[in-house]
């Protein structure tokens, strides 16, 4: 049990070594867990370009809450995509706690949209996967991803294939498999948007609760305002394609937060309007643009 | 621990193992139906069959059941009386006969398993080689490939070699293409998600790459299977004087139909077998790509 705590909490953390590891270059410059420095990217088409991110200048501070919202097609994904080191940008620079990120970023945990569990292994040897690439053998394994499958709701369905659950039980599988590997940063896409309500819900305590519990930097990226709002420290929010920094709002709903009812605080109202203010034009003019 | 675990969570759980749900309705009093009806249906043709040759039809051309299963006896045991019969099968003849078409089918599966996985693996993953080949191996896959086999008999003789070599070309072929498209079509999503676990080349190798494609391999062989007994059988009728393949044939040039009859009965009852085995097999192996609704 305390094993597994030190665990949560990110101390004993194999994945985060002292020295930043070699594929990240260049000088550090403390204060930021990541940075878009003048960020684009095109992706070709056949032969037209499609600019996904225009212009982007982000600084994702250490430890925070981040959300980030914006029309779909706007480039959201292709953000985290650039932190996790999975493309390069085609302008300007990411740089992760100061260092260049130009190889995959393994410092990340990263729950891309699709559920991305590999179908050949159970829910266990899912989760276990992160563990197995470091390593770990034997009992401490066995601990770990038992913890964190009941963590996520899904005891007695250890040995159940990913084409055995429902939606919303793989994404859960996902999470599990992304915070078993302890990463200091967390990249949400969009994670619990195929849940029902109530699941949400829970799934948003629980989200919560560890990042209150182990202060990971999480950047959230979704298409529902509410739930970044709910969640979010700072909310994001980007431009239609291609993609630019439109707003940043500093969200200052007071914490531990009650995720059933922050809603109905005056705050969050206000808070909601004007993002959806910002928000609600680009959702439009990107409509009409197709 | 956790607040999730004290919801009971909207879910079906699906059934442990759950192989095909689309049978599972038959069971029963269906089932038994089925059966009967199935019974009565063979014993009906072989009843007309029977009849037509005594009355329609000369049974130089169709045989006739009783004449099939009297065959059937002598090609199986040895002795007239049914205790003799049990006690004597199956006879030495048909354990020989089947034992070299056996013989010539695994080692076939094997040689072209092992084959088809190597190079379909290699030129699946090595791009270039891959698209400098592929047009080669298309020409080749879509060859007849009966029409090998006089080639094969020329060099590899009429004895077991030639037979091996057949039906390991054939099966070759499918596992080959199966591997290669499963080397190749390897979920980027599942590469990324491992890199990001910090897999080096070789776990992500050893992680995705290779189960991937052995997906793919099972599926291969559970086609070839099959035909590494086609490729047997088809090969043996060429020029052989031994095997299943050569019991029909050889009965088919003296214009014995009964003959004939009786080893298609003991390559359909080989054939089935085989398919249910490796069903069996299979169900066991790829329990995870059951989609459950």
């Amino acid at each position: 049990m305390s094993q597994v705590d030190r665990h949560l909490s990110g101390q004993a953390s194999l994945a985060t070594g002292a020295a930043p590891p070699a594929r990240l270059g260049g000088a550090p410059s403390a204060g930021a867990t990541i940075e878009f420095v003048g960020v684009a990217k095109r992706f070709w088409k056949g032969d037209t370009p499609v600019d996904a991110i225009g212009h982007v200048e982000l600084v994702v501070r250490p430890g925070e809450f981040l959300g980030i919202v914006g029309p779909s097609g706007c480039g959201k994904s292709t953000l985290l995509n650039l932190a996790a080191g999975l493309m390069l940008p085609t302008a300007g620079e990411v740089r992760y706690q100061g260092h260049l990120v130009r190889d995959v970023n393994t410092r990340v945990g990263y729950m891309t949209q699709k559920d991305s569990l590999v179908p050949w292994r159970t829910v266990e040897s899912n989760i276990a996967l992160p563990l197995e690439i470091r390593g770990l053998r034997g009992r401490r394994k066995r601990e770990l991803v038992a913890h964190y499958v009941e963590l996520v709701g899904l005891k007695g369905f250890e040995r159940h294939f990913p084409s055995e659950l429902s939606g919303g039980m793989r994404k859960r599988v996902g999470l599990a498999r992304t915070l078993v590997n302890d990463p200091e940063t967390l990249l949400m896409d969009e994670p619990f948007g195929a849940l029902d309500a109530q699941l949400r819900l829970l799934m948003h305590e629980e989200t919560l609760r560890i990042w209150e519990h182990s202060r990971k930097t999480i950047i959230f990226v979704t298409h529902d305002l509410a739930e970044a709002v709910l969640l979010a420290d700072r909310v994001v929010v980007i431009s239609a394609r291609p993609g630019r920094v439109k707003l940043i709002k500093d969200i200052d709903l007071p914490r531990p937060r009650d995720v059933a009812r922050v809603r109905f605080d005056p705050r969050f109202g206000r808070l909601f309007e004007e993002l959806w203010a910002a928000l609600g034009e680009d959702v439009r003019r990107g409509d009409e643009n197709r | 621990m956790s607040r999730a675990l004290e919801v009971e969570l909207p879910v079906e759980r699906p059934g442990p193992a759950a192989p095909s749900l689309a049978e599972r309705p038959s069971k029963g009093r269906r089932g038994l139906v089925l059966l009967l009806t199935r019974v009565v249906l063979v014993g009906a043709i072989l009843v007309v069959w029977q009849y037509a040759a005594e009355r329609l039809i000369d049974p130089f051309w169709i045989s006739s059941p009783a004449e099939v299963w009297a065959r059937l006896r002598k090609l199986a045991v040895v002795g007239d009386s049914p205790w003799e019969a049990l006690v004597n099968f199956p006879s030495t003849d048909l354990v020989f006969h089947l034992r070299y078409t056996f013989q010539e089918m695994i080692l076939g599966l094997v040689y072209g398993t092992l084959a088809g996985t190597v190079v379909g693996f290699v030129l699946g993953r090595a791009r270039f080689l891959g698209d400098l080949i592929n047009p080669l191996i298309i020409a080749i896959y879509s060859l007849p490939k009966l029409a090998l086999a006089p080639l094969f008999i020329l060099w590899f003789g009429i004895g077991i070699e030639s037979k091996i070599v057949f039906s390991a070309t054939i099966v070759f072929f499918l596992v080959f293409y199966n591997t290669f498209i499963g080397a190749r079509e390897v979920d980027q999503d599942l590469v990324d998600v491992v890199r990001i676990f910090g897999a080096n080349r070789f776990q992500v190798l050893s992680a995705i790459v290779v189960p991937s494609a052995l997906t793919w391999v099972f599926a291969g062989v559970r086609l070839a299977v099959p035909y590494s007994l086609v490729g047997a059988v088809v090969a043996e009728m060429m020029a052989s004087n031994r095997g299943l393949g050569f019991l029909i044939s050889s009965a088919a040039n003296q214009f014995d139909t009964g003959g004939v009859f009786a080893a298609l009965v003991v390559l359909m009852i080989v054939s089935v077998s085989i398919n249910g085995l490796v069903g069996r097999g299979e169900s066991v192996l790829l329990r995870w790509k059951v989609v459950s609704r």
